[in-house]
């Protein structure tokens, strides 16, 4: 291509249009980018200061390389001039900075979300939501919102100090809310909106942002499980309470069976009886018959004992057991009722005193005293036995009753005074 | 004459006991009490050879329990339990009590006198297996062991957590057993389970 020929003179201005076009397309993305990514928006201005600069940066370059002022560069072919090279050096260059540059620029462009953007999304949004200053001044507010500020106070969403204080007035302020900073409203429509402020730092500006969710169906779901709960609750304490019944309703099953029994073996003698009438050959002796109706009528007269109250076969089964190790039981007050658990430390307490008495204290008497107080039940067990001459160890059957009672949350005192005495607490 | 003792709640079955004990001349009767608490304490100073015990006596006190601190103490008296519940856990915990025979009141095909002769003569005799029980869709058999002692924690009526901290396992583990019980049963409330086990006999708490 010879310089100064047609064809050169439309080469070149092409480069030069391609490299004017690509450095404003350049410069424009690389300055949006810059300054949507860091929120700069001077540095776009500097930008756009900067493309006729870098425009007459080109042209400088263009002259210096017609005065032949840059050095040529070897191996060069033949037909193209070093001016040639270094056009077509600089467009490429430059083509491929702007390819990249430009992917940088438009990556930014993507990323970064515009002030429309941000208030078409808060605008679509399902929830309520508003930001203001510390001074009160909404900065945005969306249309949800601003419906519920005018159902709840009749006006629109003028400040944000005086929406918030209001909210709190209204009804169903709960401490725990207080403390969250969250409100609860019911709506005249019958749904429940939530309200929650929260402090944010935009650039070191203090910022409330207030939002309001719809959360009827929760408050449906909760109010059904709390229901759901109590009467769980409900029947779960039917439950325990049928668990402390259940060994009387076991035992009078037992005893249910053992009258069947008894009285399945009345008819069987009636039967023998009547054969034995009715007929010449007996199956059974006179003398085995009688024994059969003597010992089933005894049976049956002594079902009446079943009667007895078991608080108090209680007390005449610990007499009795004293009189057969030869102490005297004197019982004050009455057991009451407590369940089989308190019941079951009272005797293994008066079991484990009894036999202290007896093997230790040899003791000819063992006072009982039972009291019902605010904390739960008192069982004081005394003998009159030989007191221990040095400090009572507890090891064996002291050491597994005490076990036993602080295992249901009592306690358990041994004094050794005029007497020795256990005390056991149980709640 | 071997000395025995009754301990037994029921007024029927003791004057059947009794009376059995009385129509020997093989045994005489020292004692016949109807609450387990009670029973040690007689033992401390009357000579007791061979004692009767019921598991479910007077005022909630266990049968199995008190065997076990009569055998810790004087190991030369007999004990042989009788009962009518079929709980799956007795037969092997009156084994490690010590126990020296078991008698069920309802199932067993040997008369007690005999079961007290053969006591007495040093011989053990222990039935081959718990009585079987249906509760729901399931027989006892198919259940796993650590599925009953579930079963019988259940019938407390404590929340889930409570009985897992109680058998040391996690509560998934308890929630696991439990729904394995229902399926089994085909109870669709795990009250209605816990129910059906305690009045079957099956699980008994605290006993």
């Amino acid at each position: 291509m010879e310089e100064g020929s047609g064809n050169w003179l439309i080469f070149r201005a092409i480069c030069l249009a391609a490299l004017v076009v690509l450095q404003t397309y350049q410069v424009y993305w690389a300055c949006v980018g810059i300054s949507r990514r860091w929120r700069r928006p001077w540095l776009a201005i500097i930008g756009g200061l900067m493309l006729p600069t870098s425009a007459e940066i080109t042209s400088l370059l263009w002259s210096l390389c017609q005065k032949g002022e840059i050095p040529a560069i070897l191996f060069l072919p033949d037909s193209w001039s070093v001016k040639d090279m270094f056009l077509l050096l600089t467009t490429c260059f430059l083509t491929v900075l702007t390819v990249k540059l430009v992917g940088v620029g438009k990556k930014s462009w993507v990323e970064s979300i515009s002030r429309d953007s941000i208030y078409e999304a808060a605008n679509q949004m399902q929830m309520g939501i508003c930001f203001y200053l510390e001074n009160g001044i909404p900065l945005l507010i969306n249309p949800i919102m601003v419906s519920l500020c005018q159902t709840l106070f009749g006006h629109g969403f003028m400040n944000g100090i005086t929406f918030w204080s209001s909210l709190k007035n209204e009804i169903g302020h709960t401490e725990e809310n207080a403390r969250l900073n969250r409100k609860n409203v019911i709506l005249p429509d019958g749904k429940v909106w939530r309200f929650e402020l929260t402090e944010i730092f935009d650039e070191g500006e203090k910022v409330y942002q207030v939002t309001a969710m719809d959360i009827t169906a929760q408050v449906e779901t909760g109010y059904e499980l709390f229901h759901s709960n109590e009467e769980l609750e409900r029947l779960n304490r039917r439950f325990v309470r049928y668990n402390e019944e259940v060994s009387e309703v076991v035992r009078e099953e037992e005893i249910l069976k053992a009258k069947t029994r008894i009285h399945d073996r009345l008819g069987q003698i009636l039967l023998k009886t009547y054969h034995y009438l009715s007929s010449e050959e007996a199956y059974v002796s006179k003398q085995e018959l009688l024994k059969m109706w003597e010992n089933n009528i005894q049976l049956v007269l002594r079902e009446t004992e079943e009667s007895a109250e078991e608080k108090k076969k209680a007390e005449e089964a610990m007499i009795q057991a004293g009189r057969a190790v030869g102490i005297g039981v004197h019982i004050e007050g009455s057991l009451g009722a407590g369940g089989s658990e308190r019941w079951r430390i009272f005797f293994a307490a008066f079991r484990e005193c009894m036999v202290n008495a007896v093997r230790h204290g040899h003791a000819a008497n063992l006072s009982v005293a039972v009291a019902e107080e605010a904390s739960g039940a008192r069982f004081c067990f005394k003998n009159d036995g030989i007191l221990p001459k040095e400090a009572v160890r507890e090891s064996g059957g002291l050491k597994s009753l005490r076990e036993m009672v602080e295992k249901a949350g009592g306690r358990m005192a041994v004094e050794v005074r005029d007497a020795f005495a256990v005390t056991v607490w149980i709640p | 004459m071997t000395k025995v003792m009754i301990v037994e709640d029921q007024v029927m079955p003791r004057q059947l006991f009794e009376m059995i004990v009385r129509q020997s001349d093989r045994y005489e009767l020292t004692y016949s009490i109807d609450n387990a608490a009670m029973a040690d304490i007689y033992c401390m100073t009357h000579q007791v050879d061979l004692i009767l015990m019921d598991i479910l006596t007077a005022m909630g006190e266990s049968g199995l329990m008190a065997a076990a601190r009569i055998k810790e103490r004087y190991p030369d008296i007999k004990i042989i339990i009788v009962t009518s519940m079929p709980e799956f856990s007795y037969l092997a915990r009156a084994k490690a009590a010590g126990v020296d025979s078991f008698w069920y009141k309802e199932n067993s095909q040997v008369p007690i006198l005999e079961l007290m002769d053969r006591t007495m003569a040093g011989e053990s005799v222990y039935p081959d297996e718990v009585p079987e029980v249906v509760l729901g869709l399931a027989r006892s058999s198919e259940f796993t062991e650590r599925e009953l002692v579930v079963l019988r924690e259940l019938t407390s009526g404590d929340p889930d957590a409570v009985i897992a901290q109680r058998l040391h396992l996690s509560v998934w583990t308890v929630r696991s057993h439990i729904k394995h019980l229902l399926e089994k049963t085909g109870f669709d409330t795990r009250t209605r389970l816990a129910v059906a086990a305690r009045e079957s006999g099956l699980v008994i708490l605290g006993f």
